[in-house]
């Protein structure tokens, strides 16, 4: 088979600025580069122009062999709609009552909150694209979760399930959210042992999963999260300061992240009271939605006279230009033994000192443990904070270049591409078999 | 050369633990949205108590301040009972919201000028769940864009910009 043809089921995908968008760019893009045609069925971006705004220079990364099939939302946003002019009386005189109603309706097609209203809309534009064209590889992106019931819409075509997080449970606080023998669990069980094959972010999800779904162990796969090189990436010079610059870029999980106690540790490391001094800038989201809680606000308006500063958000693609500015770089994560966090590869691939602010036993420490610039907080209180952050300020004022050198190489390891083209090759060999032709559980593909 | 477009964008600001944060977004907001050349004029009205002496940021026109009606004598045990949980706690969320969100819409309607100035805006923005009810009790007075939210604020400029 010359040019298989995916059909690539990513809820969101540019312009729209969800995390997800950089894992799913990439994995069309190297479809696309290995020779494939490649279709995406994603969300009309209208939606997220009104929930959450866009990132237009984001569609200039994407390979323009891709072809983009947008559809409706089916109403699965509506919650987080703004206009006005649309609300019911209901939804302004009882919001929770409004919304508790949409929940269940949402729910009648597949069990998961206002993304089950997707199924429709999304199933009936699959079945049409491989009317039109017909489809050798499916490959659904969750979550939403939807995506994979969306992938059983096209009958005896193989299909790929890319979780990037977990269903099953809840990969902050690690608390199951359903058991495997459960109505979804039970679903979830038979969408992975019809699949194809089945990614996984890090080992700790994968061997999770394999606990709780034995028999579609051997189709389990790895395929970590990389950084997507973007245009001004390389190597710079190292500089000595007195006074760094320290950056963060991404989107502020604030509810999960410990902002508050990084915020403590700025001021006790380079407050007024502090010898040292720094400017710490941050951009990005400040939550998932772009909307910016009044707390966060605050908190930084009163941080401005410690040099720290919020500057909004950035389009991925002048990501390059930002790091470059800086010298050092700012890790706040969630805590949890399941989180590694999207941005942590890009952030390796700087080269740049990394000061770590999260709970070490997080699923990210796997890939930082050996970076020549690594700054853990040894605990998540104002103390342990200040201290990474005062020991990297220190390696700032006379850096060691051999070790500056060391980090950058240690870092482009984690280039996407690479990490992708060894599961794409081994895709290309499912792709046109129908479902029968392929063993179900034990995941022996060849 | 033609003249700069006017765009002037109208918040209401209801009750939220820092409205001058949430003023100095929306309004930065606002003005990065605006295509360059544009002329982006803010008018605030906020229905509460100012607990800060911020001062509003460069381009916004003016902070009028509006004095909401005096909560009524059992306004504490409602807070109590809506912190709850369960289906009285849910109860007691929806009449405490029900009873600011109209606090807030009472209160401008008393001000027929500040009412008149806000329709008079290309975009009109709720800035917290309290103050969605008065700007939706707009739609019949106005072809503005009634919108909750920055997100919602910044989509309505780009559909303006982009007409």
């Amino acid at each position: 088979m010359n040019r298989p043809h995916l059909l690539y089921i990513a809820y969101s995908f540019p312009p729209s600025t969800a995390s997800s968008v950089y894992r799913c760019t990439a994995v069309a893009n190297a479809f696309a580069a290995d020779g494939w045609d490649v279709t995406v069925l994603t969300v009309d971006p209208t939606v997220w122009s009104e929930i959450a705004g866009l990132d237009e220079k984001l569609l200039e990364s994407v390979d323009p062999q891709v072809h983009i099939v947008p559809v409706t939302d089916g109403g699965a946003e509506d919650p987080a709609r703004g206009d006005l002019r649309t609300f019911s009386r209901l939804r302004v005189a009882a919001p929770y009552v409004w919304k508790e109603l949409r929940r269940r309706r949402s729910r009648r097609d597949f069990p998961e909150n206002f993304h089950g209203a997707w199924l429709k809309p999304a199933g009936r534009a699959a079945r049409d694209i491989h009317a039109d064209k017909p489809v050798d590889l499916v490959m659904a992106s969750a979550n939403p979760y939807v995506s994979f019931a969306v992938a059983q819409a096209l009958d005896g075509v193989p299909y790929v399930m890319d979780y990037r997080d977990a269903w099953a449970f809840n990969t902050i606080s690690g608390v199951e959210d359903f058991a495997p023998d459960s109505p979804t669990g039970r679903l979830e069980a038979g969408y992975l042992d019809r699949a194809a094959q089945i990614w996984f972010v890090n080992e700790q999800i994968r061997s999770e999963y394999s606990l709780r779904y034995p028999s579609a162990v051997g189709k389990m796969r790895v395929v970590a999260n990389g950084f997507d090189p973007q245009p001004g990436h390389g190597p710079r010079t190292v500089r000595a300061t007195q006074r760094p610059r320290f950056g963060y870029l991404g989107t502020l999980q604030y509810v999960n992240m410990p902002l508050e106690p990084f915020l403590e540790g700025w001021d006790v490391a380079f407050g007024a009271a502090a010898r040292g001094r720094a400017d710490g800038i941050f951009r990005g989201k400040l939550s998932p939605s772009g909307a910016a809680p009044a707390e966060v606000l605050a908190a930084f308006g009163s941080a401005a006279g410690n040099g720290l500063r919020y500057d909004g958000p950035i389009s991925k693609r002048d990501v390059a230009g930002f790091y470059g500015s800086l010298d050092a770089l700012i890790l706040l994560l969630s805590s949890g033994k399941f989180v590694t966090g999207g941005k942590t590869a890009e952030y390796l691939a700087t080269g740049l000192p990394i000061v770590s602010v999260h709970d070490l036993g997080n699923a990210a420490t796997d890939l930082l443990r050996d970076y020549p610039l690594w700054f853990p907080a040894r605990d998540l209180t104002p103390e342990g904070i200040s201290a990474a952050l005062q020991e990297c300020a220190n390696a700032l004022q006379s850096p060691d270049t051999a070790r500056w050198q060391a980090a950058w190489e240690y870092g482009q390891q984690f280039d996407r591409a690479a990490i992708l083209a060894p599961v794409i090759a081994e895709l290309r060999e499912i792709a046109g078999h129908s479902k029968a032709e392929l063993p179900t559980g034990t995941g022996d593909m060849q | 050369m033609s003249a700069p477009h006017q765009l002037r964008v109208g918040i209401l600001v209801g009750q939220v633990s820092h409205p001058q944060a949430v003023i100095d977004d929306l309004w930065h907001r606002a003005t990065g949205a605006a295509p360059a050349g544009w002329q982006v004029q803010v008018e605030v009205v906020h229905v509460g108590t100012r607990p800060d002496s911020a001062q509003p940021a460069g381009g916004v026109q003016g902070i009028v301040q509006l004095q909401p009606p005096t909560p009524f004598r059992g306004s504490a045990r409602l807070s109590a009972l809506a912190g709850g949980q369960g289906p009285a706690g849910v109860v007691g969320r929806l009449v405490r919201d029900n009873l600011e969100s109209r606090r807030v819409a009472v209160t401008l309607a008393r001000r027929k000028d500040l009412v008149a100035s806000l329709r008079g805006s290309a975009v009109v923005v709720a800035a917290d769940p309290s103050a969605d009810r008065a700007v939706w009790q707009l739609r019949k007075l106005t072809g503005a864009h009634l919108v909750h939210g920055p997100a919602a604020m910044v989509h309505a400029i780009k559909v303006l910009s982009d007409s």
